[in-house]
């Protein structure tokens, strides 16, 4: 399941404080999402003992998000049996590189966004891949033909 | 370098210090795994040479009234070679994992009795793409993005988004069959004969139990001059007439649509051994050089089970890990001895012990990949001591 | 509810394949919904019965397995329960144990018998 906001928010202390520079406790958990905050902004949280119990359950759902990269794609390496389908479908990967991935080969470009190494799939550069940046769209690509279920996105 | 981890033979796998790229999980372990529980020689379970464990061997070969060697399926066509020239002078059966693998379907394609083609072809010309009793997620992993539903290709060139279409046959939902999702099907089958008959019904225009999705993949097919069928374990047995399949595809072909026929079996170089043995015999497997014909009765398991030979020569195999527990009993009687790089179940029980090189990774030589392409190995080294080495020593003693 | 589950024995459809994460384990995969029937669980263990052969594999409850039925990996475990006739696919007994799953020795022990 991926991580909501909602999630997060419910751990939250939920006073809208403002400390954390957002107007509202759940702007903030959006943008920690986003990665656009620090857990560490939410200043009463790491303060105040009260919420050491909620600090150490968001911690702990947070822990994945540490993993992830950028755009929020994972890939867990313990299903990840390296079939190379996501390489092999990624629209960017098609487009920059026609005669290697893009017709089911290793990669004939520097700098692919995922690649198969020692059996698994690594990510290597996320900032080409279409979900990231300015003009990002949803693209679920390499996720939904991945026959191990090991890919995931986490974000809101 | 070329990996041998299965018949895929994927030519574009890249060894940089301890990083292996490109290959899959199967492919990582079999080249970076190499060095890991290796063989020894051995006599009864006693560490010997390897000079004295192949001594041993042509002992127990000379003295066999009736042995077998089987397995090579993993081995080179060099190797391969040698060892039909030992069952010839032996005058002893020969056979291979196909006879309980997809060994028909490689004998109906070498003869040219079904149409069969290149995996590079179906890159770039297939358009229906059949997995039928095959999964290749657990034993071809690179099957569907390097050849046959992912890759583009020259006339395909938006790839499995719109140029293809997948159709999935198994008895259970496996991974490959939860792919088939935009321009696909899944049939789940009980019986594979239900589905034969409901294609050969369809192509004269009635309807069998699988009536709606047999059409709508027949239409399919006829969208294209290329289609393609790969046949896994699961169709062999869940087929009882692999006659009727092939009239099947036979039918295909002249009413509907063109559909090639490719086996989607996993060892490295089984498609090698049917070749180099039909070259020399006209038969795929199962062979005796003593009455010069091959036979249902000359299978690997059917000789164990009447009790038809006393001495087994296993090549790079683990019969044990596959043999029904009743026949496995029988081959634990008669004399054993294993070529293997590595250890394996066979190898705990054998009688002597030969330890070799992985082929394609410690040693060169050729292979046929399943779609009978040629290609000559890459290996990272050369050791001096493999099976082809083994095999030229053994025919020199016996 | 378990109580009585614990007694129960049943027969179901096995299905042999190929799994290259759990190849060599003493594992059965068994479908959610046959789980779901006898309130199996991942780790319990399973007696399996064909004829008079027995083993015991930890169960795994997965989607992989044919639906209402189970799947053994292509190892020695998967072997040893089938016969020449039923080469990959077998109807077995299966039933709730509290002993260990079955080790590879042991099947290597029943072969030199
Ligand atoms: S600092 Fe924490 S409690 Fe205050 S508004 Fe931000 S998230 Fe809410
Ligand atoms: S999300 Fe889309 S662009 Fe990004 S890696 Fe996956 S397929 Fe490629
Ligand atoms: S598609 Fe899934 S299993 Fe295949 S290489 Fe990518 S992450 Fe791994
Ligand atoms: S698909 Fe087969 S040949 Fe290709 S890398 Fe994997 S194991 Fe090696």
């Amino acid at each position: 399941m991926p991580l909501t906001p909602m999630d997060i928010y419910k751990l939250l202390p939920k006073t809208n404080c403002k400390k954390c520079g957002e107007q509202t406790c759940m702007s903030f958990a959006f943008k920690l999402l986003n990665r656009e905050k620090k857990i560490e902004d939410c200043k009463p949280l790491f303060e105040e003992k009260r919420y050491e119990k909620q600090k150490e359950k968001i911690l702990e759902i947070l822990k994945p998000l540490e993993k992830a990269t950028e755009t929020g794609l994972v890939v867990n390496d313990e299903l990840c049996v390296g079939c190379g389908n996501c390489v092999v479908v990624c629209p960017i990967h098609v487009e920059k590189d026609p005669y290697g991935m893009a017709i089911g080969n290793g990669p004939n470009i520097d700098n692919p966004i995922l690649r198969v190494e020692n059996g698994k799939v690594k990510v290597c550069n996320l900032s080409i891949c279409r979900r990231y940046g300015k003009n990002r769209i949803l693209c679920v690509v390499c996720r939904e033909n991945c026959p191990s279920n090991a890919i995931s996105f986490l974000e809101g | 370098m070329i990996c041998t981890g299965c018949s895929c033979l994927c030519n574009d796998v890249v060894v940089n210090g301890t990083r292996i790229m490109n290959a899959c999980i199967k492919g990582y372990r079999h080249i970076a795994g190499a060095k890991e529980n290796r063989s020894e020689a051995k006599i009864e379970n006693r560490t010997v040479s390897i000079d004295e464990a192949i001594e041993k061997a042509i002992e127990i070969l000379k003295n066999s009234r009736n042995p077998i060697i089987f397995g090579l399926d993993t081995t080179t066509l060099e190797a391969q070679s040698l060892a039909i020239r030992l069952a010839e002078k032996l005058e002893c059966y020969i056979d291979d994992n196909s006879s309980f693998c997809l060994g028909e379907i490689v004998e109906a394609i070498i003869k040219k009795d079904v149409p069969s083609t290149t995996l590079d072809d179906v890159r770039n010309k297939a358009y229906v793409v059949i997995y039928w009793g095959a999964n290749p997620y657990t034993s071809l992993p690179r099957h569907m993005s390097k050849f046959t539903y992912y890759p583009r290709g020259e006339k395909r060139p938006r790839g499995y988004e719109e140029d293809r279409y997948l159709v999935v046959v198994d008895v259970r939902k496996s991974e490959t069959a939860m792919l088939a999702k935009k321009n696909a099907k899944f049939l789940k089958v009980e019986k594979d004969d239900e589905l034969v008959d409901s294609f050969l019904l369809a192509v004269d225009g009635k309807a069998g139990k699988f009536g709606s999705e047999v059409g709508v993949i027949l239409k399919e097919m006829k969208k294209s001059d290329f289609n393609v069928l790969f046949a896994g374990l699961g169709l062999k047995y869940g087929i009882s007439n692999m006659d009727r399949f092939f009239e099947m595809i036979k039918k295909i072909n002249e009413k509907v649509a063109p559909l090639y026929l490719l086996p989607a079996g996993f060892h490295a170089n089984m498609r090698g051994f049917n070749e180099t043995l039909f070259e020399k015999t006209g038969f795929v497997n199962k062979y005796s050089f003593r009455e010069k014909r091959s036979e249902k009765e000359f299978e690997f398991m059917e000789l164990l089970k009447k009790e038809c030979v006393d001495a087994a020569l296993i090549v790079g195999t683990d019969p044990l890990k596959s043999l029904p527990f009743e026949i496995a009993k029988k081959f634990m009687k008669i004399k054993k001895i294993v070529i293997d790089p590595k250890t394996s179940l066979t190898s705990k029980v054998a009688d002597v012990v030969i330890p070799s090189a992985i082929s394609g990774v410690e040693c060169g030589g050729k292979m046929v990949r399943s779609d009978g392409v040629r290609f000559k190995l890459e290996p990272l080294e050369e050791k001096e001591i493999n099976d082809v080495l083994i095999f030229k020593k053994i025919l020199e003693g016996v | 509810m378990l109580r009585i589950s614990k007694f129960m024995k049943f027969e179901a459809e096995v299905v042999v394949a190929r799994d290259v994460i759990f190849e060599n384990d003493s594992l059965i995969l068994v479908h959610p919904n046959l789980a779901k029937i006898y309130g199996l669980r991942d780790g319990n263990v399973l007696e399996i019965s064909r004829g008079d052969k027995i083993i015991n594999l930890r169960v795994k409850i997965s989607e992989k397995a044919p639906e209402n039925g189970c799947l053994i990996p292509n190892n020695i475990f998967a072997s040893y329960l089938c016969d020449t006739q039923n080469f990959k696919r077998f109807k077995a007994f299966l039933e709730l144990s509290d002993s260990k799953a079955t080790e590879l020795e042991e099947i290597i022990r029943r072969l030199r018998e």
